[in-house]
């Protein structure tokens, strides 16, 4: 396992150098220093840019050998080259709360050691997710009979995780106990991306509140050790509304470049990612729209756009190539009908995820405290209030509506999934706490 | 996790209540602290002061569950997802010799089959087992078919059955047919 795990961390050195040119290459550093504080933000990149570029490829019949693996993620590392050629700003100055780092850092190394002894046990992760990832790296590829045959739990699930997983496997072997420490990894990336765009701007108190509370809360571990999509897909979501925060505040055409190249990760791994990129947009379109005017919603409206197309088109393409059919159905969700019928669903629904989403037991006082700091600055900070409030709450809604619109059993349905899918919407609110406190 | 209890038992509700009662006694000691900070400053002190009052509920946690997960080796580590369907890993490893590669396969479960969670994931437990062969849903148009605690004859017509696995304890057998086209 300690050789597979050496595989594995090369993979993953190799989506960190592929995240620093996406990143190098959109303008968000400039210089070694500033690279390094922002390895978090360049690794959630790397994974977001060749999870999304390898859906493609796979869609077109690619094989993605170790060698290909390596050279996508070389070819994106080229953008570093602009990167190296500026001088970095200096860093702020650090605060006297760097200590709780130190707790942090002693928490995440014994989720190190649980995860490490984790076997491969959750339903999704099994039957599914895996089970793919595996069909990649063994197939050589996207074989169609095996990714539409009958036994195939979700076969429309897009493939980003999958994608992640197989290129994995091409340096470690095939080792399923290592995945959970895979999940590990994209969340150490999303601490420090918090920590990264809340320097300087945020009182270090709420960020690492906010970054305590993320590591010691009992779901997080549940889910990492479940090695499933929903972290990642958190993960990815989270950190583009960051940057989405980052670009209202800044005005940097960088961080609406790494917004959408986050949200098109978010959108290739699970089917939430798709309500969640349109949340983060919406929400800065809207803002955009009521500060400057409706023509400056259009920079956000088309950074969405292309994160969608990215992110959703090939392999919406694909299926409907191979006749998969979508469990997430355009038609259920238009039709008044069907949602007229099923109208009792709502309150249900919205009840039962924001229990989940307040239950002290699974994510301690992440919620309430956003919720808190949003009141707070409501007034003082109008703008990026209002965005995080907008975002928070589309992504919402769009839960409730793939709850109201399921063709499952609806109590089934929120009792196995409820407590994973209000994931991304706890993030996005950890991530966002520390840059409303900008201004409190 | 996988070796948390679902509940919290005795031991972990005693841990909460000792983590709360620790840290409403802190937030007590640094009140006149907190009354000093801002609105936010202060939640956040309070939202460290309980997040370091449910430490000793997780590290419970982390040890109930390494308790579990450090003596699973082999065989209890590899088959974990499906035992936790209440499934054996083995149970469709016999079929693997019976169904050729490259031809299709269908798989059925038997109505006395009891467990609601194993019915839904044996599918997936025959997927794996017999990769990279791949399934189709309708067992008449399948080579085989792959079924537990129901005769292949009940549903297909098949030309040959095997005993892939035989009814041991609680499981009932699985059998492989070879569907007539």
């Amino acid at each position: 396992l300690t050789a597979d795990l050496g595989g594995l961390l090369l993979a993953n050195a190799l989506f960190l150098a592929a995240g620093c040119g996406v990143t190098g290459a959109a303008g968000w550093w400039r210089g070694l220093p500033e690279l390094g504080r922002s390895l978090g933000l360049a690794y959630l990149c790397g994974v977001a840019t060749f999870g999304v570029v390898a859906q493609l490829l796979y869609v077109s019949g690619a094989s993605l050998s170790r060698l290909q693996v390596v050279l996508v993620c070389l070819v994106l590392a080229l953008g570093s080259l602009r990167g190296f050629r500026g001088r970095s700003e200096p860093a702020p100055a650090s605060s006297r709360w760097r200590w709780v780092a130190v707790p942090v850092a002693l928490v995440v190394a014994v989720i190190a050691v649980d995860l490490w002894f984790q076997p491969l046990w959750a339903y999704d992760s099994w039957t599914f997710w895996t089970p793919k990832a595996h069909a990649l790296w063994s197939l050589g590829g996207l074989q169609a009979p095996w990714f539409t045959q009958a036994n195939l739990t979700s076969p429309d699930y897009p493939i980003l995780l999958p994608a992640i997983e197989a290129a994995g496997f091409r340096f470690s072997g095939y080792e399923t106990a290592l995945l959970d420490v895979q999940s590990l990894l994209f969340l150490v990336a999303f601490l420090h991306v918090i920590h990264r765009l809340a320097l300087g701007r945020a009182q270090a108190i709420v960020v690492w509140a906010a970054i305590a509370m993320l590591v010691v809360a009992p779901s997080v571990v549940n889910q990492l050790a479940s090695a499933e999509a929903d972290i990642p897909v958190a993960v990815l979501f989270a950190s583009a509304g960051a940057c989405g925060a980052a670009w209202l505040t800044d005005r940097g055409l960088p961080a609406l470049v790494l917004a959408a190249v986050l949200a098109a990760g978010g959108a290739a791994t699970k089917v939430e990612g798709l309500i969640f990129a349109v949340a983060v947009f919406a929400g800065l379109a809207l803002v955009s729209a009521r500060r400057d005017g409706l023509r400056s919603a259009l920079p956000p409206v088309l950074a969405g756009g292309a994160a969608l197309a990215a992110g959703i088109v090939p392999w919406r393409i694909w299926l409907a190539a191979h006749d998969v059919a979508n469990q997430g159905s355009f038609g259920r969700l238009t039709s008044i009908g069907f949602l007229a019928a099923h109208a009792g669903r709502v309150p249900l629904a919205c009840a039962y995820l924001l229990v989940k989403l307040l239950d002290p037991r699974a994510w301690l006082l992440l919620v309430p405290f956003f919720g808190f700091v949003l009141c707070v600055v409501w007034k003082r900070d109008r703008d990026l209030s209002l965005y995080a409030a907008s975002a928070f709450l589309i992504a919402f809604a769009g839960l409730v509506l793939a709850y109201w619109s399921t063709r499952l059993g609806l109590h089934y349905q929120l009792s196995t999934s409820a407590r994973r899918v209000v994931t991304g919407v706890v993030f996005f609110g950890a991530a966002l706490t520390p840059l409303l406190s900008r201004r409190a | 996790v996988l070796g948390v209890p679902a509940s919290p038992g005795a031991l972990g509700w005693a841990l909460i209540l000792v983590g709360l009662l620790a840290a409403v006694g802190a937030l007590v000691v640094l009140r006149g602290r907190l009354r000093s900070a801002t609105p936010v400053v202060a939640a956040a002190g309070i939202c460290l002061v309980f997040t370091a009052g449910a430490l000793p509920y997780v590290a419970w946690r982390f040890a109930e569950d390494l308790r579990v997960t450090y003596r699973l080796h082999g065989y209890d580590a590899a088959a974990a997802g499906p035992v936790q369907a209440y499934l054996p890993g083995y149970l469709a490893d016999g079929a693997r010799q019976y169904v050729p590669r490259g031809a299709t396969f269908a798989t059925a479960v038997g109505p006395h089959i009891p467990w609601s969670q194993a019915r839904a994931a044996f599918p997936a437990l025959v997927m794996q087992t017999l990769f990279p062969r791949v399934s189709v849903a309708d067992p008449h148009r399948a080579d085989y078919v792959v079924t537990w605690g129901i005769r292949p004859d009940q549903v297909a017509s098949v030309s040959h059955v095997w005993l892939a696995r035989p009814k041991a304890g609680a499981y009932d057998a699985v059998y492989v047919g070879k569907v007539q086209h």
